[in-house]
């Protein structure tokens, strides 16, 4: 293949029989909206291909756009795929789907405050009572709720999306709505940004809307929920483990929102306030990515960990605004769909512009019939997600299958629905270096605005070989390309102020902690593998030099590993011993303290906190994870070496890069705060090992020898002592020198100024007294070591002090996690008042 | 007309403090149409920092509070005086299976009822509990006197024993083991109308403590009661008391109602922090005196 011409499909691209294909027009060849893009990838060989086709990879790579869970043991990943061909949709057919979606929006949104108000579909007869109350999205305690937000009688449905698909005759269908937390909107974003940076020269000039206009409006939406001028708005996560997290942590970025998960939020005096390091902050709007049912323990799912009591409440009293609101996924029914034209004539009084899938709700006797006598021709779908069974294709079924699914409609009619199987309409696409045909859909986004809603131009486009697609079954997905762009659906008057950045940046407890032990843990990663690489030598060969006991038995203290007694210190096998338990350090999968456990606490804190990290930063921890994963084929001291080298710079280079792009604000000081207690541990344990040690000269010097190593002072040490290291020397580098960022003194002062600047009113946390006394006691220390060697006395003193070192800065790391950190205490549901009886 | 005093006490005991609570009460009488409440509050320890009374989706009271003061025992005590109308004879009514197919255009109260034939968080479709209440509907049975029966027969095969069942005890157990609380045989006479088509709704309430001489003591009058109301359209609710094995009476005081146990449930929280708990429940009904 040398080149994949689009223009001669004959020989490169064969469209599906009987399929409308977006590019591909049988009669006239391509299509004119694509006739630009395909004329610009023409030039393309198949070199060219192949390379753009990786840099999208490594650019959706770096910048996290994964399905990746971090803190899932099983290592589950799945990177976003995205394919270098876009779906192109002309700009004046794009006019006329946006106007049918604003429709449908408008009406959803009537239909969602009359079923959680006065219900008059229910009583007119325009729906049946069941449709609505055996669905289980029908949230009761919200009955009423609605007209108590801030809103008021306005817009409640904020959001909505809609998957989209081509008939063969060319036209649009709705296939689904999604109201209650429609997701995809970042993914699309993030595919427009790695597409343009991927294939700049064709989107130059071919007049595709911009995405980004769109983001505007969303902020502009959410502040209208608030009756303040400048609203806090927090965007509620169910948290990391959830695989659109990205998406989660992405838009907050985006938007300029607090990334916030359940117990981040609490309720008192009636209003939602965020647990921030600077004291409670009041939230206004929140912007809902928790599944409705998992909001509130007190008044929706008991079983619920990740929502906030009182939040139903709050949102009754109307003092917090919730795009969507809880109860909002009653709209996804499917059940609803042959219903909406009679609705949209009678509550809008005009015609549904948009066809949807001719579908047949179980619920009512002559369409139950049509269904089972025509299971094997239908799509069978649950009216509600989460019930026991899925969408399936009645083709599909064998004899045995559709006997289960008759029995199962027979016994819940009213909880299943017929549908007619959509012929969706192919796109190329390029798979296996080859342009082949897939199937796709499309899922528009839209945000309330004014009297209407604005759409997304374009949108989140899957393919596929399939009559079913979803990220999770494993489609590839596409940018959108809406072209020529239709003119700007928002004033910009309407845009003004709503993107105004929050006047501080509110950091929560939670980002806090996450931050702090990033720090913390990045150090510790870094002082071991330090640590590991200067004893390396020695270890490969299995007879470990007395210099070197002191060094790996701080080591060893690190990582948790404590010798039975003193004497295994002086035991003559013991240095083999430890050497093969450091090998062990270095391929052993978990043990909490060691190297792999540490950097996999690392990946997991920052992962949790993504929204404070540059890209740059997240290309180096995409490499360290992608390292790390390598590590077991490494074999051999040269290999590890090697490897080590790497992981240390990575480290270096992530610390680094992290005090160079944090803005010197709370987050940065939680994140270096971390880091000096830590290196404060590892130089107090490390230095305490050697005054521990009885040495010749010659085995002090290569343990001196070592720790400068270690601690990359070695350079620094012989310009400034011009000579071999001795102990006192060696002291006054790593212990005492105020201005260098390697001495213990130095952590802990600068600890302290931290401290410091965190520190609020009304916020008492004894870590800072607690660190300038030790701090003094230190420096008092100071001035009496002059002797080169030190006698026992003085030794035993030494190690009294940075014994004490230690233990204070334990003592402070607790005291900063009780004072600003989240401290979520047990949560029981109660639920009785006792059996009746 | 009778009035009646209740007493509704419902204690935690904690054996850590508990220094964050949410709440949510229904333990205050609504109005019904056989029954007014002319006067009632809630008595929560320890001091709560915000409350709120509402009416949930039916119409019942809720009262929705918060506690930031810590604590080792939460109280919350109903005070309610209630007046009772004497229960009226039970009217004809249309034979069963008139009422169980669905009619094509609905009363608003009819919209309404359609909720309570569906399958509830708590009672699901039950074919034995519905082959069961089967035997009480041969067809051309009035559906009063079929439901009378129902809630008879229930009275009759099954054992009451109190503590014999968790709160949420499976259909299956009860019908196998026939003995159950008042709970249970209020679902069990839920899941068999229900499994016929018919709509019957789930009754939170009391019992009359101790009977005026000369009456039998009811079961179940120690704690809240359970039993149910079935719906004849046109006419309304009707309620039966499937543990005695009565029609409701005048000694059946109402608190709230929903599909099944989970929507009624008196007193559920959220708590941080507590550990394991102690759980007392006391309810106290007096006749107050005898209206003409």
């Amino acid at each position: 293949m040398n080149q994949l011409s689009l223009l001669t499909p004959s020989s490169d691209y064969h469209p599906l029989p009987n399929t409308w294909d977006e590019m591909w027009d049988t009669r006239s060849g391509v299509r004119p909206h694509w006739a630009h893009l395909v004329k610009g990838m023409t030039r393309f060989g198949a070199r060219e291909w192949t390379e753009r086709g990786q840099r999208i990879t490594r650019l959706l790579r770096e910048n996290g756009v994964t399905y990746h869970v971090y803190d899932d043991p099983r290592g589950n990943s799945r990177t976003w795929e995205l394919d270098p061909i876009p779906l192109v949709l002309d700009g004046n057919e794009w006019l006329v789907i946006a106007a049918g979606l604003d429709q449908r929006a408008r009406l959803l949104d009537l239909l969602l405050r009359d079923l959680y108000g006065a219900q008059s579909v229910l009583k007119n007869g325009l729906l049946p009572p069941e449709l609505v109350f055996g669905h289980a999205g029908y949230l009761r305690p919200m009955l009423g709720a609605l007209s108590a937000s801030p809103a008021g009688e306005r817009r409640q449905l904020v959001l909505y999306a809609a998957d989209l698909a081509r008939g063969p005759d060319g036209r649009v269908w709705v296939v689904a709505d999604r109201t209650q937390s429609p997701s995809g909107a970042g993914y699309a974003l993030e595919n427009r940004a790695v597409m343009a940076r991927t294939f700049p020269e064709l989107l130059e000039g071919a007049g595709v809307a911009k995405l980004t206009h769109w983001l505007k409006a969303v902020q502009a939406a959410l502040v209208k929920l608030s009756p303040r001028e400048q609203p806090h708005v927090a965007l509620l996560s169910p948290g990391p483990a959830n695989e659109t997290y990205f998406e989660h942590a992405y838009l907050a970025a985006r938007l300029g929102y607090t990334l916030a998960q359940g117990d981040d939020l609490t309720v008192r005096d009636g209003r939602v306030w965020l647990k921030a390091v600077s004291g409670l902050k009041p939230v206004d709007v929140i912007l809902r990515r928790l599944d409705e049912e998992w909001c509130d323990p007190l008044e929706l799912r008991q079983d619920s960990r990740l929502g906030t009591a009182g939040l139903i409440e709050a949102l009754r009293r109307g003092t917090v605004a919730m795009a969507n609101p809880p109860g909002s996924g009653l709209l996804e029914n499917p059940a609803l769909l042959p219903f909406l034209p009679r609705l949209a004539r009678m509550l809008l009084g005009e015609d549904l512009a948009l066809p949807t899938a001719a579908t047949w709700w179980c619920g009512q006797e002559k369409e139950c019939e049509y269904v089972l006598a025509n299971l094997p021709r239908l799509v069978l779908k649950p009216i509600a997600r989460g019930q026991a069974s899925e969408t399936v294709l009645g083709a599909n079924l064998d004899r045995r299958q559709l006997a289960t699914w008759r029995a199962r409609i027979r016994a819940r009619p009213h909880l299943y629905v017929g549908q007619q199987p959509m012929s969706l309409s192919s796109v190329p696409a390029l798979r296996d270096h080859r342009l082949a045909p897939q199937h796709m859909s499309l899922r528009a986004f839209l945000v309330s605005q004014g009297d209407g809603y604005v759409a997304m131009p374009g949108g989140l486009t899957r393919c596929g070989d399939g009559a079913f697609l979803s990220s999770q079954s494993g489609a590839l997905s596409k940018d959108t390309w809406v072209t020529p762009a239709p003119p700007k659906a928002i004033p910009s008057s309407v845009l003004l102020g709503a993107g105004n950045p929050a006047e501080t940046e509110i950091l929560t407890s939670r980002a806090a902690d996450n931050l702090f032990w990033a720090g913390r843990y990045l150090e510790r990663a870094e002082g071991v593998a330090r640590l590991l690489r200067a004893l390396l030598d020695g270890l490969w060969e299995e007879e470990t030099t007395p210099g070197q006991v002191p060094v790996l038995t701080a080591l060893m203290r690190m990582v948790g590993y404590q010798p039975a007694s003193r004497d295994l210190l002086e035991q003559a096998d013991f240095p083999a011993t430890l050497a093969a338990e450091v090998h062990d350090l270095i391929t052993h999968k978990d043990h909490p303290g060691n190297l792999a456990h540490t950097v996999r606490a690392l990946l997991a804190c920052t992962y949790s906190t993504r929204e404070y990290w540059s890209v740059a930063i997240w290309r180096l921890l995409d490499r360290i994870e992608r390292d790390w994963s390598k590590r077991r084929r490494n074999r051999g001291h040269e290999r590890s070496d090697l490897w080590l080298g790497h992981l240390i710079d990575t480290l270096a280079g992530l610390a680094g890069l992290a005090s160079e792009t944090l803005p010197r604000a709370d987050a940065f000081r939680f994140f270096d705060l971390g880091r000096r207690i830590e290196r404060g541990l590892t130089a107090s344990s490390v230095l305490t090992c050697i005054l521990e040690s009885r040495l010749t000269d010659e085995a002090q010097r290569e343990s001196l020898s070592l720790v400068l190593q270690s601690a990359d002072s070695l350079v620094t040490f012989r310009r400034r002592y011009r000579g071999e290291p001795f102990l006192a020397g060696v002291l006054e580098l790593l212990l005492w020198d105020t201005d260098s960022p390697r001495a213990l003194v130095f952590q802990l002062n600068t600890a302290r100024l931290h401290l410091g600047e965190i520190a609020r009113p009304l916020q008492h946390c004894e870590a800072r007294h607690l660190l300038r006394d030790v701090e003094e006691r230190l420096l008092a220390n100071a001035s009496r070591v002059t002797d080169p060697h030190l006698d026992r006395e003085k030794r035993v003193q030494l190690i009294q002090i940075l014994n004490e070192v230690s233990a204070t800065l334990g003592t402070a790391s607790g005291a900063i996690t009780q004072t600003w950190f989240t401290h979520v205490q047990e949560l029981h549901t109660l639920n009785a008042g006792g059996v009746q009886s | 007309m009778t009035r009646f005093h209740i007493e509704h006490l419902t204690r935690y005991d904690y054996a850590q403090s508990v220094d964050l609570n949410y709440g949510e009460a229904r333990m205050l009488p609504r109005d019904t149409p056989g029954q007014r409440v002319l006067e009632s509050h809630l008595e929560l320890h320890p001091n709560i920092d915000d409350r709120q009374e509402r009416r949930d989706v039916w119409g019942n009271r809720v009262v929705w509070f918060m506690s930031r003061q810590p604590h080792h025992i939460l109280s919350v005590t109903g005070h309610s005086v209630v007046e009772r109308a004497a229960a009226l004879p039970a009217p004809a009514s249309p034979p069963w299976e008139t009422l169980a197919t669905r009619p094509r255009f609905l009363s608003v109260e009819a919209v309404a009822a359609r909720e309570f034939c569906l399958e509830s968080p708590m009672i699901a479709r039950h074919a034995e509990a519905t082959r069961y209440a089967g035997e009480s509907f041969p067809p051309g049975r009035p559906l009063l006197e079929a439901v009378a029966d129902l809630t008879a027969r229930i009275h009759a095969d099954f054992q009451y024993r109190p503590n014999a069942t968790e709160i949420d005890t499976p259909l299956d157990e009860v019908l196998k083991e026939r003995h159950g609380v008042c709970q249970d045989f209020a679902h069990l006479a839920l899941a068999g109308l229900r499994g016929l088509g018919l709509a019957a709704r789930y009754i939170s309430g009391y019992l009359e403590t101790t009977p005026p001489a000369g009456m039998p003591r009811q079961l179940g009058a120690d704690a809240t009661h359970a039993w149910i109301s079935v719906w004849l359209p046109g006419l309304g609710w009707y309620d039966f008391d499937p543990t005695n094995g009565i029609a409701a009476g005048e000694g059946h005081l109402t608190l709230a109602w929903g599909r099944d146990f989970g929507d009624v449930t008196p007193l559920k929280g959220v708590i941080h922090g507590g550990g394991t708990h102690t759980l007392q429940v006391a309810v106290t009904v007096t006749r107050l005196d005898d209206k003409p």
